[in-house]
């Protein structure tokens, strides 16, 4: 069993989804599915731009722009030709949107490989159930029923002499706004990492970006607590239930844990953080990946930068659970 | 109606300085919150130097200078500790010969292996981070408090209310020089 963030997670249908990923990206780079897709793009490639030259033209013709009697043509020769073109622009959107997808899991499973630890790419409803029920101040937003967690990681960090187990992945929920036909729907996407400290805590508080309705709140009820450092004060607040709570605050955030959250917001900007018993949370906005240079259409392996850039952001995080289990000794 | 008016300019110049003023009071309050933040971490590693002392003194008793000087730094420290250049200066020093004090260990294989001697390593490893990262937060606190201090219009409140300028946690060579005689002083 790994652990997740409210509940174990059983490995065996995981791996057979990860062994079900291997499989279609062996699929994928075999030299029959590469010649394949190849010619597949030639083609709508050609269609794109047999279908915009000749749609052109024909519209032009129509348009009587070229000396020919106008009456001579009408204008179904360029519909059919644009929507040529059409299929041709689709077609490759499609083509490369479904291979931009494939490499994004292929490479979260490779790292999850090297590292041991456990990769479903599955959306998962009930666990976004459970934890809107266990950690509302992160799990329960949006309006719709439209929410899920997908895209996770399950493995253990090592830090030190310990294993420090941990869950990320991606939370999608959407908000509904607005009656009748101005009704509109908006999607959002935020990553998080959690990870569970060898030491038990018995706190319960939320770490937020300072907003303007923040600083009037607290000038009112003087219910932030401050710190040593103003640029952390001015960034962040804290949102807590009760006065023990509010006593553990300057205790776990010691100096260097308060420069590393400064570091960590200048990368990542808006991003929340729960410390709770059992678990330690950060929420960010948007994909724990995103504009992957990855390009399977023209070279058959995935871009050593992308590889980079999905273990840089999870050594970021690293670092800070280091500093926050040192604060917990 | 002028004298309406006047007034309302009046209020709001009164309001203009009234928040400048808190601002300035807030920054300073963050300096010597910071300060204190130091001061904490300070006393934690002074509390640790002599259980280190002891503990090193029973393995390496060829090691007998280094140990005395360690002791000697840390009263400098408590001695100094209301003067922010010879604390900036005793607390270089002292980060300095700690550093020594564990490189010569590694001469010493019963000690390295010594439980109390790593977990005492470890705390003082941690508070020696700790004291460089309030260092780093007391100092951005100080520019931050400085600029304001300095910076028009807010240079006008501070003349007129008495705000100066607080002074970064950082020594010159000279401090330094001046701790080191204070510590032969002692022996």
């Amino acid at each position: 069993m790994y652990w997740a963030l409210y509940g174990d997670q059983e490995e065996t249908e995981v791996f057979k989804e990860m062994a079900k990923v291997e499989e279609d990206w062996k699929k994928i780079t075999s030299e029959k599915e590469v010649q394949r897709r190849r010619k597949m793009m030639r083609i709508f490639s050609l269609c794109f731009v047999v279908g915009l030259v000749f749609g052109v033209i024909s519209t032009m013709l129509f348009s009587s722009v070229l000396p020919i009697n106008q009456s001579d043509w009408n204008l179904a020769p360029a519909i059919i030709f644009f929507v040529i073109m059409a299929i041709g622009l689709v077609g490759r959107s499609f083509t490369r949107s479904y291979y931009y997808s494939k490499s994004k899991d292929v490479l979260k499973l490779m790292l999850a490989k090297e590292n041991n630890w456990l990769y479903s790419s599955e959306k998962n409803v009930p666990q976004q159930q459970t934890l809107e029920k266990e950690l509302p101040e992160l799990f329960g937003k949006g309006n719709t029923s439209n929410k899920y967690i997908e895209d996770q990681f399950f493995g253990e960090i090592q830090i030190g002499k310990n294993k420090i187990p941990f869950n990320l992945g991606n939370f999608y929920y959407e908000v509904r706004s607005g009656h009748g036909k101005n009704q509109s729907t908006k999607s959002y996407y935020k990553n998080f990492f959690a990870f569970r400290p060898n030491n038990k805590l018995n706190a319960h508080f939320l770490v937020s970006p300072e907003r303007l309705l923040h600083k009037i709140g607290n000038m009112l009820t003087k219910k932030d607590v401050d710190l040593e450092s103003m640029e952390f004060n001015k960034k962040f607040v804290f949102s807590y239930k009760d006065e023990k709570n509010k006593a553990l605050i300057p205790r776990i955030f010691t100096p260097t844990l308060q420069l590393n959250f400064l570091e960590l917001e200048k990368k990542r900007n808006n991003f929340q953080s729960l410390i709770t018993n059992g678990a330690i949370v950060f929420m960010f906005d948007g994909f724990l990946l995103s504009f992957l240079k990855t390009n399977i259409l023209k070279e058959n392996k995935i871009s050593e930068a992308d590889t980079a850039q999905l273990k840089n952001k999870i050594d970021e995080l690293v670092v800070i659970i280091k500093e926050i289990t040192k604060s917990f000794d | 109606m002028f004298l309406e008016f006047l007034l309302v300019i009046i209020l709001i110049i009164i309001i203009v300085i009234a928040i400048m003023y808190n601002g300035l009071v807030r920054s300073r309050n963050a300096v010597k919150n910071a300060w204190a933040g130091i001061d904490v971490w300070l006393k934690r590693r002074e509390d640790l130097i002599p259980n280190l002392v002891r503990t090193v003194k029973g393995y390496a008793k060829h090691e007998k200078q280094l140990l005395e000087e360690i002791t000697r730094l840390r009263i400098a420290m408590i001695n100094s500790q209301k003067d922010i250049k010879r604390t900036a200066a005793a607390d270089d020093m002292l980060n300095k010969t700690l550093k020594s004090l564990f490189a010569v260990v590694e001469n010493y294989p019963m000690l390295r292996a010594n439980e109390n001697f790593l977990e005492l390593q470890k705390e003082l490893s941690n508070t020696e981070n700790e004291i460089a990262a309030a260092r780093r937060i007391y100092n951005n606190n100080v520019r931050d408090y400085n600029t304001s201090v300095d910076s028009f219009p807010q240079n006008i409140i501070s003349g007129i209310f008495g705000f100066e300028n607080a002074e970064f946690f950082n020594a010159t060579a000279s401090e330094r020089k001046q701790i080191k005689i204070s510590i032969d002083d002692l022996s």
